[in-house]
């Protein structure tokens, strides 16, 4: 009886990697229409559109009844709520939830059977479906965020087109975007690496939230584990905080922003790995 | 994924004489088989037997619960049907098969490739689930098609041998719509095209005939024994006995996780040397009959039916019996009309070795 | 086929009325709960702090087992609006998570597993179904909430006399209608994110969002135009403003305990926030009809 040919053979053949390629790509552009885009992901798409309700709100009172302040005062309560609401709440619940699901909603549904059933690698589907989550929750947030920056800044009226196109606004929101999206990446892959172990999502999103939370007060290796580690320091304005609010928002070791997000690269890399590994003896069993 | 219409006449599909043929008779037109996983040139694997399914020593455990234990069978060519109770085993075994579980013990091997190397296997294999569970949202169609592209078909390819499929389990015009909107019998058809769809060598089918009636069955049966005849593996499990009875060339009895036998249902039944074989003979005089074979000891009891029109013999060496009653028909020219065994079949046998009622569900 | 035997009866005894029936969900629905691990304890941990009270009450009435302890009567607690306001908040934060452990199992496991039409096909009234399944929830919340309460309420009547209930006796009507308020809040929450989640994990977090993830985004909202309309969203001021205007007549800045608690110069209109809590059950209970369905219409 043959074993399975062992991955570092199969991937000195371009055959296989065309092959991985278009399978990856049938099954996202499947999965993501399936899932994502439809009624059923409306809570990820409210939770998104929350801060743009409330910016919203700002921008139209702002608008009516000029209530002062200064673009760099707007830039600052920005900073304020991409690091403290998005990263810290909106970021990572959606991607817990999507995260976990990826998996563990196919064993749920009982449909998890029909991927294993079909002549696709487990690790392939695994980044399939890892990029599904990926895609789903950065378009749904990068929208957030996106819209959210222009609603808190624009009553400003020429001064924020100016910083936009002149001065660092649009540097400042492009980082805000790529932060977003290596967020989505980063929790993405720890909740799908949970969700492989464990049954109730609850469980990782406490112990993840709990061990990001006292970050600031781990080793510094340890410190190197967590997703907002990285994240911090790639933030494009650090918002000035003391007392409690600077452990949360304040990178403890400030490191280069190149750093970071190969860091987080190589953090998102081995939970993959270790995800696939997982995925490779994983059985059917669809019992609660 | 915009609706999908069936290949109308005309199109290549159909005018092809042999393809056309082929839809026509439900048999498989010759086609190139799905590029397997491309190895370095330097490894051959070695495969000990790539012409069976072989289990070799296999056990599971469900926690304290031992599924199946100890299983060594070599599944070839044909029909083969599991048959046994609820929670015999069947289903692990068709899973063990397909990769879905691996054995705690042992090792599967299907064709000579490993169930944990789906790239290889599953251009090799179908399997046709007892999970009434779909992806959402998805039509028959999708369903089989996009199962298709995973095997590197290219779109227009798999459209085609989707069609195919679904004509084949005569599905076509409720392809379009929602799986979630369809009856049982057609869910359990959808499963069936998508099993056969890239056209494997070995299908699974775990009680395919659930959920159909008695029309859709006699053409599923049909459809098996089509599939059978090119060479295929086809492995089922089923309750439905008098159903195995007419589609199985060699069925695997399994008993709380045990083989209690396999082979064909004849061979199975001349082994099971403790329950007589009975023997219907319906002649003119049966009674004679019974006086002719009773001093040549074949026969270990003989009941006259009612209204006399024949007898049953029960005996515990056919053969020898067969011998004598030729012989005695011929020397004393009593009519015969009917000489059949009534229990080498797989109801019987099932009672006889599994000793509960047959055809339970 | 002939009909000859003829000795099937169908059942001709009494009935119960279709208003009972939901009875019966509820008692499934309670045999249930108590299979969980968790929420037991949880719930017995929910017991400990009326206990203390009771002590606590108690004690201010007996000199001879203070004198025995060596402690002052004005060490202890005093029995006042502020000592039930504190009880209420304290319990009220316990039963929020004896409602996100028990919550999500009432209904999504009956979508999960595709029973709802199973169930809906009785003779069993969609109303019925859902009150059956929150009864027992409403019951467990109601057992350390308002009950307790009352039952220390009326301890220390017991012990002082009628002129302190006639004096205080807007206390035990805010422990009533605080305790049921919260109650009925917490059980529609927690029933409404099980009628529409699947999976019961993402229903009790879900449960946090709406508590946790809604008040972060009204503080956002209050900072960013120096406003406290913020706080309409925000569950817990909102509980916080009702009960102090039910325990206390007014609800102001510094009302509350932990995590209910109306900070200064932060105050709602208590109109506004009555107003709003009617305004979430009802969108609870019209997730539950929307949800609540005998069949799924495919198309």
């Amino acid at each position: 009886m043959t074993t399975a040919t062992p991955l570092p053979e199969l991937i000195r053949h371009p055959a296989n990697w065309r092959r991985w390629f278009s399978q990856i790509f049938v099954l996202v552009r499947m999965d993501l229409l399936r899932h994502f885009f439809t009624r059923r992901a409306i809570w990820l798409h409210l939770l998104a559109l929350a801060p743009v309700g409330i910016t919203g709100i700002y921008y139209l009172v702002q608008m009516f009844k000029d209530r002062g302040g200064s673009l760099g005062a707007d830039s600052l309560a920005f900073a304020g709520i991409f690091q403290i609401l998005y990263l810290r709440f909106l970021i990572f619940f959606g991607s817990l939830a999507v995260g976990t699901y990826l998996v563990r909603g196919e064993v749920l549904g009982k449909t998890l059977h029909f991927y294993f059933l079909l002549p696709l690698r487990r690790d392939v589907f695994l980044l399939s479906r890892y990029l599904v989550g990926v895609i789903a929750t950065s378009v749904v947030f990068i929208v957030s965020v996106a819209a959210s920056y222009f609603l808190i800044l624009m009553h400003r009226g020429s001064e924020f087109w100016t910083f936009l196109f002149e001065g660092q606004g649009m540097a400042n929101l492009v980082d805000y975007l790529l932060v977003t999206i290596l967020a989505c990446a980063g929790y993405g892959a720890v909740f799908l690496l949970f969700s492989l172990y464990v049954r109730n999502p609850l469980i990782p999103g406490a112990v993840v939230f709990v061990w990001e939370a006292i970050n600031v007060f781990l080793p510094s290796v340890l410190q190197k584990i967590s997703v907002i580690y990285y994240l911090k320091s790639l933030s494009p304005v650090d918002v000035p905080a003391d007392g409690a609010l600077a452990l949360i928002v304040v990178p403890p070791e400030p490191i280069s922003r190149a750093v970071a997000a190969g860091g987080l690269l190589l953090l998102i890399t081995v939970l993959f790995v270790l995800g696939s590994r997982r995925v490779q003896r994983t059985e059917i069993d669809y019992t609660d | 994924m915009s609706d999908r219409h069936p290949p109308a006449a005309g199109h290549p599909n159909h005018d092809n004489p042999s393809t056309a043929a082929a839809l026509e008779s439900g048999s498989r037109p010759p086609v190139p088989e799905s590029p397997a996983p491309a190895v370095p040139s330097t490894q051959s694997p070695v495969s000990p037997n790539t012409k069976a399914i072989v289990f070799n020593n296999v056990s599971r455990f469900y926690g304290d619960v031992l599924g199946v234990n100890g299983v060594n069978i070599v599944v070839e060519p044909g029909i083969t049907s599991l048959v046994g109770p609820n929670g015999s085993g069947k289903t692990t075994l068709m899973n063990m098969m397909s990769g879905l579980i691996f054995p705690s013990q042992g090792s599967v091997s299907v064709l000579g490739v490993s169930p944990r190397d789906p790239e290889r296997l599953f251009p090799l294999l179908g399997y046709c689930t007892q999970f009434d569970s779909f992806p959402r949202g998805v039509t028959g169609f999708q369903f089989v098609h996009t199962t298709l592209l995973f095997h590197g078909l290219s779109g227009k390819e798999a459209e085609e041998r989707a069609w195919e499929a679904i004509e084949r389990v005569k599905l076509s015009d409720a392809a379009n719509r929602r799986v979630a909107a369809y009856s049982k019998g057609m869910r359990q058809r959808i499963k069936l095209a998508q099993a056969v769809a890239h056209r494997p060598r070995v299908l699974i089918l775990d009680e395919p005939l659930n959920g159909l009636d008695p029309m859709a069955r006699a053409e599923t049966i049909a459809l098996f024994r089509a599939l059978a005849a090119e060479g295929l593996f086809v492995i089922v499990s089923s309750h439905i006995l008098h159903e195995v009875d007419l589609i199985s060339d060699r069925v695997v009895l399994i008993n709380q996780g045990y083989i209690v036998a396999e082979g064909d249902i004849r061979g199975v039944r001349s082994e099971v040397k403790d329950q007589p074989m009975q023997i219907l003979v319906q002649c003119d005089r049966p009674r004679a009959l019974a006086q002719e074979l009773f001093p040549t000891e074949t026969i270990v009891e003989a009941r006259l039916l009612p209204d006399e029109i024949g007898v049953l013999f029960k005996t515990t060496d056919a053969d020898r019996f067969y011998n004598a009653f030729q012989q005695i028909v011929l020397a004393t020219g009593i009519q015969i009309d009917v000489v059949r065994p009534v229990d080498d079949d797989a109801d019987s046998v099932y009672q006889y070795l599994i000793g509960q009622p047959g055809a339970v569900s | 086929m002939a009909v000859y035997q003829r000795t099937y009866q169908r059942y001709d005894g009494r009935m119960l009325s279709l208003d009972t029936r939901l009875l019966a969900l509820a008692r499934f629905t309670f045999e249930d709960m108590r299979k969980s691990r968790i929420l037991g304890p949880v719930f017995y941990v929910g017991l400990i702090w009326p206990m203390v009270s009771l002590l606590i009450v108690y004690l201010h009435h007996n000199l001879d087992a203070l004198r025995m302890m060596d402690v002052g009567v004005n060490q202890l607690l005093a029995i006042d609006k502020r000592f039930f306001y504190v009880f209420l908040s304290f319990q009220s934060t316990i039963s929020f998570f004896v409602a996100a452990l028990a919550g999500p199992g009432l209904i999504s496991p009956d979508l999960a597993n595709g029973a709802l039409s199973s169930l809906l096909a009785r003779p069993v009234r969609r109303t019925d179904y859902v009150l059956g399944r929150l009864l027992p929830l409403a019951a467990m919340l109601s057992l350390i909430t308002w009950v307790p309460g009352l039952v220390i309420f009326l301890l220390q009547t017991s012990l002082v006399g009628w002129d302190w209930f006639t004096a205080n006796w807007r206390i035990a009507f805010g422990l009533f209608a605080g305790g049921m308020l919260w109650v009925a809040v917490l059980s529609l929450m927690a029933i409404a994110l099980s009628a529409w989640v699947k999976w019961k994990p993402v229903a009790g977090a879900l449960m946090f969002a709406v508590f946790f993830i809604a008040a972060a985004l009204g503080e956002i909202l209050n900072a960013l135009l120096e406003t406290r309309w913020g706080h309409l969203v925000n569950m817990r001021t909102l509980m916080a403003t009702a009960w102090a205007w039910l325990i206390e007549g007014k609800a102001t800045g510094g009302s509350g305990f932990g995590l209910f608690y109306v900070f200064e110069n932060q105050e709602i209109p208590v109109s506004a926030a009555f107003a709003m809590l009617a305004l979430f059950c009802l969108l609870c209970i019209r997730l539950l009809a929307i949800r609540i369905r005998g069949v799924e219409v495919v198309r």
